[in-house]
């Protein structure tokens, strides 16, 4: 081994020290090296006199442990018992009122982020919208009666945002907990994405049309409604868990499980299977959430309406020589945005055919 | 020689080498390759943990010949050290040589 080559060894085995200290060792082993050469011997020799490298290597390293060793004594171990401790509290504190694992809690905070920031971007769209009408409005009524119909425009928009941004969370979120509780066995592998396109489901969407044409029906009699909801449900449970498949009863088992949910929270039961639709409080929440759902359509429908208006202005503009493709882009976009959020709601809302 | 023995002393050895005066790295390996045959390459570790420590401080020197030199210098708390250990050393020296000769060997 000639000097060039015992110390890039050295230096490359010596790499958890820090860079400026390790050229201070590796400059002090080559000038001794050099020294020796001078004193004639050979470059050969002189290594040799340094013995075995790796014993050396364990040598310089353990020189500079003693070091480290002092600083880790005092501070990181305090901190690392501290986390530890904070952990373990932690872990105490969740198992006292949840069946859920504690992995699968921190997993579950995380897959809430993963939604709360998938809302966050689907804002985007809405802004944009608001925006836009707001200033076609401005811009095409005049002042006063423009900038009132503006502003209720863009409340419009915002109160449609936040209906949208309840319904997409509560239900992913119960998605997310059914998942967790059910035994591992009933685990489709779905991740917190695929809940998120099952929601934006086109094909399932056209299906609950139908039903919102035919449910239409059913909604005149409202009296004996609720009533009904809960006898049907009865013998759907029985085969909610065996049809999966259908992509209209996985939107049941949804809407299901988040009332069941809350009940076994509060019963403590395990088992997710037995649902208390018996219970009449629940039935009341029922017709009211219906209720709920019923008036935030609204804002959607005049969301349609404020579009396609936009959609005919821009028209009308363009044909005096003014053409904005961008604009386009965004009405027609968010008119299929739009579009895809009312076909959620109508199959919170019309789930039964 | 057991090395155990050897790692204890050498840090006094080469505390009481620059002692007495300035010396930088190759000139220190001699000199304490005089009293313990030690490995040449464990000399550098030690002069780097005592700088470390505070003990020494380091600087260059031009050299009449090549590149300028790293010396050691002691300071005040490295003076201290020196005495502390030398201290040891004594007692601990005397006791072993007491348990010694009280067994007869």
């Amino acid at each position: 081994m000639n000097k060039e080559e015992f110390l890039n060894t050295l230096d490359r085995k010596l790499q958890v020290i820090n860079a400026s200290e390790r050229k201070d060792i590796i400059d002090e082993y080559r000038s001794h090296i050099e020294m020796k050469i001078k004193d004639g011997k050979t470059e050969e020799e002189a290594i040799e006199d340094f013995g075995d490298i790796d014993e050396l290597v364990d040598d310089i390293l353990d020189a500079y442990k003693i070091n480290t060793d002092r600083v880790h004594n005092t501070f990181d171990a305090k901190l690392n018992t501290f986390f530890d401790q904070l952990f373990e509290g932690f872990k105490r504190f969740l198992g006292s009122f949840t069946s859920i694992e504690v992995d699968d809690v921190v997993k579950l905070v995380f897959e809430i982020l993963i939604i709360l920031i998938l809302l966050a971007i689907l804002q985007i769209p809405f802004r944009l919208v608001a925006s836009l009408g707001a200033s076609l409005l401005h811009s095409i009524i005049g002042f006063g009666i423009g900038s009132f119909l503006a502003t209720l425009w863009r409340i419009i928009i915002g109160i449609a945002y936040v209906a949208v941004f309840i319904v997409v969370f509560v239900n992913l979120c119960s998605k997310r907990i059914k998942h967790y509780r059910q035994d591992k066995e009933d685990w489709q592998g779905e991740t917190v994405f695929d809940d998120f396109k099952n929601s934006f489901d086109f094909e399932s969407a056209k299906q609950t049309v139908h039903q919102f044409t035919s449910g239409k029906a059913k909604e005149q009699n409202t009296t004996t409604a609720s009533s009904e909801e809960g006898e049907a449900e009865d013998s759907d449970d029985t085969n909610a868990t065996e049809d999966t498949k259908d992509a209209t009863h996985k939107e049941e088992n949804k809407y299901h499980h988040r009332y069941s949910y809350t009940y076994t929270a509060k019963h403590k039961e395990e088992d997710s299977t037995t649902y208390p639709v018996t219970n009449g409080f629940l039935k009341v929440v029922f017709a009211l959430m219906r209720i709920f759902f019923c008036l935030l359509m609204i804002p959607f429908v005049l969301m349609v309406i404020g579009l396609c208006c936009a959609l005919g202005a821009m028209i009308v503009i363009s044909f005096k020589g003014f053409t904005l493709p961008g604009a386009y882009l965004l009405v027609i976009g968010g008119l299929l945005v739009v579009n895809a959020f009312m076909s959620l709601l109508y199959k919170v809302l019309w789930r039964r055919g | 020689m057991n090395t155990q023995f050897k790692k204890g002393v050498l840090e006094l050895i080469v505390l009481l080498s620059v002692y007495r005066k300035d010396m930088y790295g190759y000139e220190l390996v001699s000199e304490v390759s005089k009293v313990v045959d030690v490995n040449e390459g464990t000399i550098y570790p030690l002069l780097k943990r005592l700088t470390n420590e505070h003990y020494f401080e380091a600087y260059l020197a031009e050299s009449t010949e090549g590149p300028p030199r790293k010396y050691y210098k002691i300071t005040s708390l490295g003076k201290e050290r020196t005495n502390v250990l030398l201290k040891e050393w004594v007692t601990f020296h005397e006791q072993v040589n007491t348990f010694i000769k009280e067994n007869g060997i």
